[in-house]
């Protein structure tokens, strides 16, 4: 930059750090000799900071990139939390479309399993959080879907990328169900259905939990898909009176994830506080294998 | 995508660069509402192809790029008529010193481009006469060299002759 001509260019890349050190020393000469660039400079630095406090980067990561992290799990549903997902998983919309078929499978398959309910066994391996299994109220079961073949998730099984996975739930007189899970890096997922309108999921609220369903045993209306992230993954559902907003349900699982002493491990052997008052959650760690 | 899946990472690139996007869809959009929701859009584009971005020259030129086609295109496809509404227009300190003689120019500019236009000629007048940049300013963010910058303004101001926007004639020389 010729020091004596003002270029508003080179003091916006100077603000954002690019460019080389001899042109950054340029410009912060002809900055500092500059009343006119000065003051674009710190204009620029003004605004930026009075962006990020009216729109941390909180605010837009809970908005746009929990449930569809770019390298966490693919939603096998979900489209508003990942419209700009949606292309990638094609082939998961296929899955989206025979979800009706599969559901009723799954509740064959989940009935020829379990013929006395899911109460009163636990052969899954989920855990019951503050409330036992045998007691009711909710429920959290699952199935998945490997090479075409739907079973029910058991105890000791090693999961791969690319299974799915279909949980059911029973709703216990609760109102509302939500799943959320954390990888072993931290990363929170939140899940919601395909174009749920606010009937069924109260978007309008960000709110991710889904309205239960009491009469029997249910899947919920999305399934999931595992990515390729390495190591285990911790899911938990939420039975709650009232639908509980997507940030909280992040929080709430990335403070606990924090506290534990031993990762997920550690987390999954921890008495977890349900994340509002009156709510009951249900556990379930997941190991996966590299495959 | 690997290189911003981390959310460390993600924050840096959002407190340096989202506040760069949203200024200039401000501008283009007026909406703080729909600029918030532009920024997000892409922002994530952002994310979505940082391996590509970070390997050009400038992420501020590819933002410019992004956010002036996006903008576009969202005008185009709600058939705004231009800036007409003024509110934000001092919202930036770049532009604090546009005269309103400017503004109707840059409207009626701004109504004719909204129509197919040599996307790389449309892209260089948007520099000059939305964003106000010299032609030096406009060849350090684009790389482009200061004569084929002066090629394109010189086809474009050829059909804004026939456009018959002699108001135009006056604001040529930056
Ligand atoms: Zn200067």
């Amino acid at each position: 930059m010729p020091t004596d001509t003002c270029n508003r260019v080179l003091v916006e890349r100077y603000a954002l750090g690019e460019g080389g050190l001899e042109l950054r020393q340029a410009t912060r000469r002809h900055v500092d000799a500059c009343a006119a660039c000065r003051g674009l400079l710190t204009a620029l630095e003004t605004e930026r900071r009075d962006y990020l406090t009216l729109h941390p980067f909180r605010e837009f990561s809970a908005r746009h990139l929990d449930g569809h992290r770019p390298v966490g799990k693919a939603v096998l549903e979900g489209h508003a939390f990942l419209p700009r997902w949606v292309p990638a998983l094609a082939g998961l919309a296929t899955c989206l479309l025979i979800l009706p078929l599969v559901q009723h499978r799954l509740l064959n398959a989940y009935s020829d399993a379990f013929p006395n309910g899911a109460s009163d066994v636990d052969p899954t391996g989920i855990r019951g959080k503050g409330v036992s299994s045998s007691q009711g109220p909710g429920v959290m079961e699952y199935f998945f879907k490997r090479d075409g073949q739907v079973r029910p998730g058991g105890p000791g099984e090693a999961y791969r990328s690319g299974d799915e996975l279909q949980f059911v739930y029973a709703g216990g007189g609760y109102a509302y169900v939500s799943l959320v899970s954390i990888d072993s890096r931290g990363a929170v997922s939140l899940y919601r259905e395909a174009g749920a309108t606010s009937a069924e999921t109260s978007i309008e609220n960000s709110a991710v939990s889904v309205k239960a369903k009491n009469e029997r045993p249910q899947p919920l209306p999305f399934g999931v898909t595992l990515d390729d992230s390495p190591g285990s993954e911790f899911f938990v559902m939420v039975f709650s009176a009232a639908p509980i907003e997507a940030p909280v349900l992040q929080h709430w699982l990335e403070d606990a994830y924090t506290k534990s002493q031993n990762g997920l491990e550690g987390l999954s052997k921890s008495t977890l506080t349900p994340p509002v008052p009156k709510a009951r959650i249900k556990t379930l760690l997941m190991r996966k294998d590299r495959v | 995508m690997a290189s911003t899946g981390d959310r460390t990472r993600q924050q840096e690139l959002y407190e340096k660069y989202a506040p760069v996007i949203y200024r200039r869809c401000l501008r283009f959009l007026r909406s703080k509402e729909e600029a918030q929701d532009a920024t997000s859009d892409i922002f994530l584009k952002l994310l979505e192809h940082w391996d590509s971005v970070q390997n050009q020259e400038s992420a501020l030129f590819w933002i410019h790029r992004t956010t002036t086609n996006h903008c576009i295109s969202l005008w185009r496809r709600r058939k705004f008529q231009g800036p007409d509404n003024e509110e934000g227009w001092e919202d930036s300190p770049l532009h604090a010193d546009d005269s309103v003689e400017k503004r109707i120019i840059l409207r009626d500019i701004l109504n004719k481009l909204m129509f197919p236009w040599n996307k790389a000629v449309r892209e260089i007048v948007m520099y000059t006469y939305w964003d106000g940049y010299t032609q030096d300013e406009i060849s350090t963010l684009t790389g482009m060299a200061p004569s084929t910058i002066r090629k394109y303004l010189t086809r474009f101001r050829r059909q804004a002759q026939q456009w018959k926007l002699e108001k135009l004639e006056g604001e040529h020389a930056y």
